[in-house]
């Protein structure tokens, strides 16, 4: 859903939300003045709808459900220009950040997010070791493993256990096998 | 070559030592020549990716990352990265943590499940600011066994070393999020040339999983990087980030796929351009696992 085509509804805002965005690290939203620095500075909303300017006013304004179901969200490099800029030391990166748990927590994220988090239960790595790869380590000097949890096994249940007991593989579950 | 001065732990993420093994071999080897160790992080893992990790759940990303703090911590070593990402996730972690208790002991809760508990006993270092900080310019000009005869660099510096700058505490006007300067130096004390191109501190557009979630978004702006390091002639990029040097040297190929255009400019770590330097040859680099072929570049050189 394109927020740049919306008309806001400010009946539909809600004042708990924009706090609770605000605990989860998106401190000072209250305090933004439109000053559009943000939007100006951001790679990304060069080259698509990512607004920054506009997510931080509709976080304000509590519009939570347009929020969590637009994809400019997920646009965002993380970067931190907009950040870094900030006059009023708004984080509009971590405001995103935020909104991107919210999310994730509806269910609402993207697949190649849940493969990466899959990759790690299975294998310590995002980017698991392949053959090519094990033939050139070994011809560079290098063990064929990495002396990380490839070389060591024994460390993955501790990171599997982690994975299950913060939800994010029962989310993980919920979304691949369920409806989407 | 050098006394050893420097010991800290390598923490190697995921896409330097399974997809680019040279970047690895290269930090590794430089580093001993300046007088830095880099001893095995055994058990490590993905730091975890930031902008993968960080977006879906913050509490998992921080016990994570925290994990591998540990292991460092259980060697009594500071932990260097190599990554832009690893340096983010690890040392914004190793910080908030140390500052926060109550978010440190909802972690530890989930550490218990791995056999751990952080402590906030160490600092991560990114190497590359390590070799400024610590090693020095002197020293890394004073290893310099064949210099790279005033070919010009692209830098790229990739986003989450240097940003947010006020989480970060270099101290340093060289490390300014807007005009650094230090990677400029460690490359020309190194007889290369780092030419100014036009939005040089722009990402490499693969970070906050937009490499994995809309990859033409993410190669659009590595194309537009690419355009404007070769209207000022570079011969190669370099970078501090494996997941920046992935972005641009496979990209290459997914942009010529999908937009038609091809630029064909090497793509190295300053591990590896720092290896070139010291002498070493473009086989203990690892640069055959590039997509983009360094010949043009090494004929320069040699
Ligand atoms: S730069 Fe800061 S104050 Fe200005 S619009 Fe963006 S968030 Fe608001
Ligand atoms: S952090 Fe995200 S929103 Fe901010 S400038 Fe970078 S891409 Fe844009």
């Amino acid at each position: 859903m394109a927020l740049e085509s919306q008309v806001l509804n400010l009946n539909k805002g809600l004042v708990n939300f924009t706090h609770e965005v605000e605990k989860a690290g998106g401190e000072n939203i209250s305090v933004c003045y439109q000053c559009g620095t943000c939007t100006g500075g951001c790679p990304m909303g060069r080259r698509n709808a990512l607004r920054t300017r506009k997510i931080m006013r509709m976080t304000a304004l509590g519009l939570k459900d347009e929020l969590l179901k637009s994809d400019e969200i997920w646009y965002c490099s993380t970067c931190y220009t907009c950040t870094d800029r900030c006059p009023r030391h708004v984080k509009p990166t971590d405001v995103i950040i935020a909104l991107r748990n919210m999310a994730t927590r509806q269910h609402i994220v993207p697949k190649n997010f849940l493969a990466t988090a899959g990759f790690i239960y299975q294998t310590g790595h995002g980017v698991p070791n392949n053959d090519a790869n094990r033939a050139l380590r070994k011809k560079l000097g290098l063990t064929a493993e990495p002396p990380t949890t490839h070389m060591y096994p024994e460390y993955i249940p501790g990171v599997q256990k982690i994975l299950e007991a913060t939800g994010l593989m029962a989310i993980k579950a919920a979304v691949e096998g369920g409806k989407k | 070559m050098s006394e050893t001065k420097f010991k800290s732990s390598l923490f190697l993420g995921c896409i330097a030592p399974n997809r680019y093994p040279g970047i690895e071999a290269s930090t590794i080897k430089t580093a001993k020549n300046l007088g830095l160790e880099l001893v095995d992080l055994k058990g490590a893992g993905c730091c975890p990716a930031p902008g993968a990790f960080g977006s879906m759940d913050i509490l998992t990303w921080e016990a994570l990352a925290a994990r591998n703090i540990c292991l460092s911590e259980q060697m009594g070593l500071d932990c260097s990265v190599l990554c832009n990402g690893c340096y983010k996730s690890l040392y914004d972690v190793n910080e908030r943590l140390k500052e926060n208790p109550a978010e440190k002991a909802k972690v530890n809760d989930l550490l218990k499940l791995a056999d751990m508990q952080f402590k906030g006993s160490i600092e991560i270092r990114h190497v590359a600011e390590q070799l400024y900080t610590d090693v020095g310019l002197k020293k890394i000009r004073d290893s310099v066994v064949q210099p790279l005869n005033g070919i010009k660099v692209g830098i790229h510096y990739g986003c989450h070393l240097l940003k947010p700058g006020r989480d970060r505490k270099f101290g340093s006007a060289a490390f300014s999020t807007e005009v650094p300067t230090f990677l400029d130096e460690m490359v020309e004390v190194l007889g290369a040339r780092s030419v100014n191109y036009k939005d040089k501190m722009m990402c490499c557009g693969a970070g906050g999983g937009v490499r994995g979630y809309k990859i033409d978004f993410a190669l659009d702006m590595t194309n537009e990087k690419l355009k404007n390091m070769s209207q000022v002639g570079v011969d190669c990029v370099v970078d501090v980030c494996p997941f920046c040097h992935l972005q641009f040297d496979r990209g290459q190929l997914e942009i010529k796929e999908k937009f038609g255009d091809s630029y064909d400019i090497p793509v190295l770590h300053y591990g590896q351009l720092l290896g070139l330097a010291q002498g070493m040859s473009p086989d203990e680099l690892g640069l055959e696992a590039h997509v983009i072929k360094v010949d043009s570049l090494l004929d320069k050189i040699v």
